[in-house]
């Protein structure tokens, strides 16, 4: 899997319990906007690796015509997306 | 193995701590080097001169790469050496994990650095090994770094255990097993015996931790005093001490010191040093609720010669402003006018501020002066600890508030009280 490692701006909606579903992000890649919507989450687990905190969100999405999988991750201290 | 009455203490630490949780940090944000298994080495800014390593990987230790040792001397050992800079708050909320995770296996449980704890497990007799790689998986898993986890029936046989290679894994030294693990060691390896007493004990032609264990105790004391019969205890395995809650029972003086990253020359010069590192220490010593009757300053020289002086203060007190006075007079009596590289404050004879002494003349001008110190600590504690500074500080290139490290003042680096 390719580390991208990157900071991202993302949609996602909370729901009531306060759980996160990411819907889509916006990704910048040599000077190109991509947006990619996300298709399936596939799992979402909670790293806390030192003690700090982040959800981890296992997704696939079809992006240009082949289903990928990526992974998301919510910086919960930060608040900041990463892909 | 054990007899019944008898404790099982846990001894946890962290594999080169620091290194360890920096990696773990690196790699949590997409990093795609984990740092543990290159040569690395955790370390101060050369160019501020806190050069010296802190922490140091596996594979840089292959190379000679030793803690405490200067960066540029590290270099000269591996050329392609990685230095990290340390993040002293990501250790301590490691620190704060590690701590949560192990409370959840026994409620007796000492935090005797900030890479080590002591726990009480008697409760786990009848399966202290699997209890204790359980424990030591789930910090790997969990939190990412690796530990050691010394087990024996007190706190120092527990820590002997824990500092026994390999690494990443769980050692017992009970008292049977001492002759086998403890006694063919170096006396340097044992707790408390620094460089300064091995020296000694190589004059009395003790070398190993079982020499020493043999030898005459009357010699030792007459020799190297109480310190003797400690070290003589340590080498047969016996220590009684508790696990403590905290390890701040005994705190005897708050202090701060720093390394200037140019020699100081000049008394003004100096004394705004000193005046930034009063300001931090009695920042901590009025949030400890502590007033303090001594003041004790340190100067280190361009030529690594160390002196000290204290003053005793007129009042018990923690008003900034008084105890910079005192601070201002242990330095100009001992100050003997060369080039001073580090600075250093302590204040001590500590007292709870529940009952002070007031003189009798300035009551009105001393209670106008806890106002002011305490409104600017809040102002500090609210809006950052540069929101307000003393005039003096712009633009003169000195640190408004100096010493400490992050939020982890609170940790003593070293102990030697078990």
């Amino acid at each position: 899997m390719k580390v991208v490692s990157k900071e991202i701006e993302m949609i996602a909606y909370f729901k009531k319990g306060g759980k996160i579903n990411p819907i889509k992000f916006r990704i910048e890649e040599e000077g190109k906007c991509q947006v990619i919507k996300i298709g399936k989450i596939i799992s979402t687990d909670l790293e806390k690796l030192c003690g700090n905190r982040m959800w981890v969100f296992t997704c696939s999405a079809v992006i240009g015509d082949v289903e990928k999988m990526f992974e998301l991750k919510y910086d919960v201290e930060r608040c900041l997306n990463r892909l | 193995m054990n007899n019944n009455d008898e404790r099982l203490i846990f001894h946890i630490d962290v594999n080169s701590a620091y290194l360890s949780w920096t990696a773990v940090k690196l790699l949590q944000y997409g990093g795609e080097l984990d740092i543990r298994e290159v040569p690395s080495v955790i370390g101060g800014s050369e160019e501020n001169r806190h050069g010296i390593i802190l922490a140091a990987s596996m594979p840089a230790k292959k190379f000679g790469i030793k803690t405490g040792e200067p960066i540029y001397a590290a270099r000269l050992k591996c050329k392609n050496l990685i230095v990290y800079p340390p993040d002293y708050n990501w250790y301590v909320k490691s620190s704060d994990a590690l701590f949560e995770l192990l409370s959840e296996y026994s409620p007796k449980i000492q935090r005797y650095s900030i890479d080590e704890c002591f726990m009480d497990c008697t409760h786990f007799k009848e399966d202290y090994m699997r209890m204790a790689m359980r424990i030591k998986m789930r910090v790997s898993q969990e939190l990412g770094f690796n530990t050691n986890i010394g087990i024996s029936t007190n706190k120092l046989l527990a820590k002997m255990a824990s500092d026994f290679k390999p690494k990443n894994t769980v050692h017992t030294l009970f008292k049977d097993e001492m002759p086998l693990k403890m006694w063919d060691l170096p006396v340097g390896d044992l707790f408390m015996v620094g460089r300064a007493s091995e020296a000694k004990l190589h004059k009395l032609n003790v070398h190993t931790i079982g020499e020493l264990a043999q030898y005459d105790i009357n010699l030792l004391i007459s020799k190297l005093h109480s310190h003797g019969k400690l070290i003589y205890e340590y080498a047969n395995g016996i220590d009684n001490s508790e696990i403590r809650k905290s390890n701040y029972l005994e705190v005897k003086g708050i202090g701060n010191s720093t390394t200037v990253s140019y020699d100081i020359e000049t008394m003004e010069e100096a004394l705004k040093v000193l005046l930034s590192l009063t300001e931090s220490s009695t920042m901590r010593l009025r949030e400890s609720n502590s007033l303090c009757g001594f003041v004790a300053i340190s100067i280190k020289n361009n030529e690594f010669f160390h002196y000290s002086h204290q003053k005793p203060l007129s009042n018990h007190t923690d008003s900034t402003d008084k105890i910079f006075e005192g601070v201002k007079d242990a330095f100009k009596e001992s100050w003997r006018g060369e080039k001073i590289r580090q600075l250093g404050i302590r204040v001590t004879k500590l007292s709870s501020n529940e009952y002070f002494q007031e003189s009798l003349f300035d009551y009105e001008r001393s209670e106008k002066q806890r106002k002011l110190d305490k409104t600017i600590d809040d102002l500090r504690n609210k809006y950052g600890k540069e929101s307000v500074i003393r005039s003096t500080f712009l633009h003169s290139g000195v640190e408004p508030l100096n010493g400490g490290t992050g939020s982890d003042e609170y940790y003593p680096m070293m102990s030697s009280i078990l």
